[in-house]
């Protein structure tokens, strides 16, 4: 089976010089003929490449801005880290008003459905108790769950089945635009703004259910700049209910286990101090802890590779955002809520293993090749020199 | 294409290092593409035996031997011994010191969770000598 990939290479710029075969977190790069190649079922589209190659070979697909113009109305949904990319001269109210004047009809911040989701979490959490598995780990980061699929595919019954907030946002959307204006939901364009390329491969390739609500991604540093640039002909006018403070920390660290409202909460960021958790989960750890937010970038979604400011900056900024927002309104919040089935929030289907960690089917097979490993390996001198073009 | 052997040594007294053996047991496993119900058995048995040498012996080891049908390890180790074998396999039953307890050890699960998670186990100890456990599980139920 081939999966689908918003990373991908640019073969004229990359120099075959082993950076990114190193990071990787799944071992999913090989160089072969002085170029880098991705190996598609291993790679989880987490975006450690684009962070590490210095030559800007690696790079993720977004849609291009004039893409939302196919769509008769147009509808854009930044992710809760969006609005931490504008230092204080940019009045965020203003900021959201320019996806207006670029030509989106609607606008509703994904904070508003994380704020929900943190809800259905909670209640998910305290309903089932004992007998769910310790830890559960959150579903929000796509690039988490297929690292769980495939390097530690015997925990993929601890990932939560809950749908992330961008879905519930979008669905919820698209419905309301849909009965509102009598257009059809197949010309309704509901695009995500997103930090990382984790996300882009997610509307293409669900997890857990058949197809995304989402129509599109845009990189947030393609709307950031949009909005920069056009920002003195920007109009204020901008009638939304804005997302609360818990909802928008969602987009830094932490936001999530704030948010939910359960004891021994746990959360780790970094996809290789997620790896080196997800390993002791595996031996029996961390059974003290009933939930944990697991992010795949340094600092949560505020450190995607597709942002613009510094991750550490960017988290401040998003703090002082959340602060200035305040509490969720009551009365819009529980209005949203009556209209979305409790069902809804969560995943249809069971999330699968894609296990890459065997080394054949057969396991005299796997034996015979083991024994190669080892003995090649003892031979070795055990450096590190990448020049084989494969992950040590 | 008979069996694989392994063998991994654990140094008494050494809890930062503790629990490495395990783990490379744990990744043996799943190169072979062993089931992840038979892998988490294994790792929870092999924790737990590597622990209790870090916790009360001079130095140990664990020998694993895997073959297409079980894989059984034994962990040895120069140590106290355990004088009264029934009372040490009781639950909640310990005689780690107050420092191991500190720790987060010794809370007297130990044995009782090697034998829950096998198919087998025995217990051959020596006081004043030292203590081996073997225990085997199957790859196929």
């Amino acid at each position: 089976m081939s999966y689908f990939h918003s990373v991908k290479l640019i073969e004229e710029k990359c120099k075959g010089c082993t950076h990114c075969i190193r990071t990787c977190p799944t071992e999913a790069i090989r160089i072969r003929n002085g170029k880098a190649t991705i190996i598609g079922d291993r790679c989880i589209d987490c975006g450690e490449c684009i962070r590490t190659c210095p030559n800007s070979a690696k790079i993720a697909v977004t849609e291009q801005l004039n893409e939302i113009q196919k769509y008769k109305y147009k509808i854009a949904i930044p992710a809760p880290s969006f609005v931490s990319q504008f230092s204080r001269r940019y009045r965020i109210e203003k900021v959201l008003s320019g996806f207006l004047f670029m030509g989106f009809d609607e606008i509703m911040e994904v904070g508003l459905g994380a704020d929900l989701v943190s809800v259905a979490i909670t209640e998910y959490l305290n309903s089932l108790g004992a007998l769910l598995p310790r830890p559960v780990i959150s579903s929000a980061c796509p690039a988490v769950v297929r690292l769980i699929q495939v390097r530690y595919p015997g925990l993929v019954g601890n990932i939560m089945p809950m749908q992330s907030p961008m879905e519930i946002t979008a669905r919820y959307v698209r419905r309301k635009a849909a009965e509102k204006t009598g257009i059809d939901p197949s010309e309704i364009g509901v695009f995500f703004i997103t930090p990382c390329p984790a996300k882009a491969t997610v509307i293409k390739q669900p997890i857990g259910t058949d197809h995304s609500n989402v129509t599109g991604v845009i990189a947030t540093r393609d709307m950031v700049n949009f909005v920069k640039l056009n920002f003195e002909r920007v109009v204020e006018n901008l009638d939304i209910q804005r997302a609360s403070s818990i909802g928008i920390g969602w987009g830094r660290r932490e936001g999530e286990i704030e948010a939910v409202d359960i004891p021994n909460r746990l959360s780790v960021d970094g996809i290789h101090h997620v790896s080196k958790m997800l390993e002791k989960i595996e031996e029996g750890g961390f059974r003290n802890i009933r939930f944990l937010e697991a992010q795949a970038c340094v600092g949560g979604c505020v450190g995607g590779v597709l942002m613009v400011e510094n991750p550490f900056m960017a988290k401040l900024k998003l703090d002082l955002v959340s602060k200035e927002i305040g509490d969720r309104n009551i009365e819009f919040f529980k209005k949203v809520q009556s209209e979305i089935p409790k069902e809804d929030y969560y995943l249809r289907d069971k999330i699968l293993p894609r296990p890459i960690t065997s080394l054949s089917p057969d396991m005299h097979e796997a034996m015979r090749k083991l024994e190669e490993i080892e003995s090649l390996t003892s031979e070795l001198p055990g450096i590190d020199c990448g020049s084989c073009g494969c992950p040590t | 294409m008979g069996t694989m052997h392994w063998e991994f040594s654990v140094t008494g007294g050494n809890f930062s290092g503790a629990g490495e053996a395990a783990s490379k047991i744990k990744n043996i496993l799943k190169k072979l593409g062993i089931a992840y119900e038979v892998i988490r058995r294994v790792s929870i048995a092999s924790y737990e035996a590597e622990m209790n040498i870090t916790a009360y012996a001079d130095e140990g080891k664990l020998l694993v031997d895997i073959d297409p049908l079980e894989i059984n390890i034994t962990a040895s180790d120069r140590g106290p011994g355990i004088p009264d074998i029934d009372k040490a396999m009781q639950e909640g039953f310990s005689t780690a010191t107050p420092a191991i307890r500190e720790m987060g050890f010794g809370a007297g699960m130990g044995l009782p969770n090697i034998q829950r998670a096998t198919d087998w186990m025995v217990i051959n100890s020596t006081v004043g000598k030292g203590t081996e456990i073997k225990f085997k599980i199957y790859l196929k139920t």
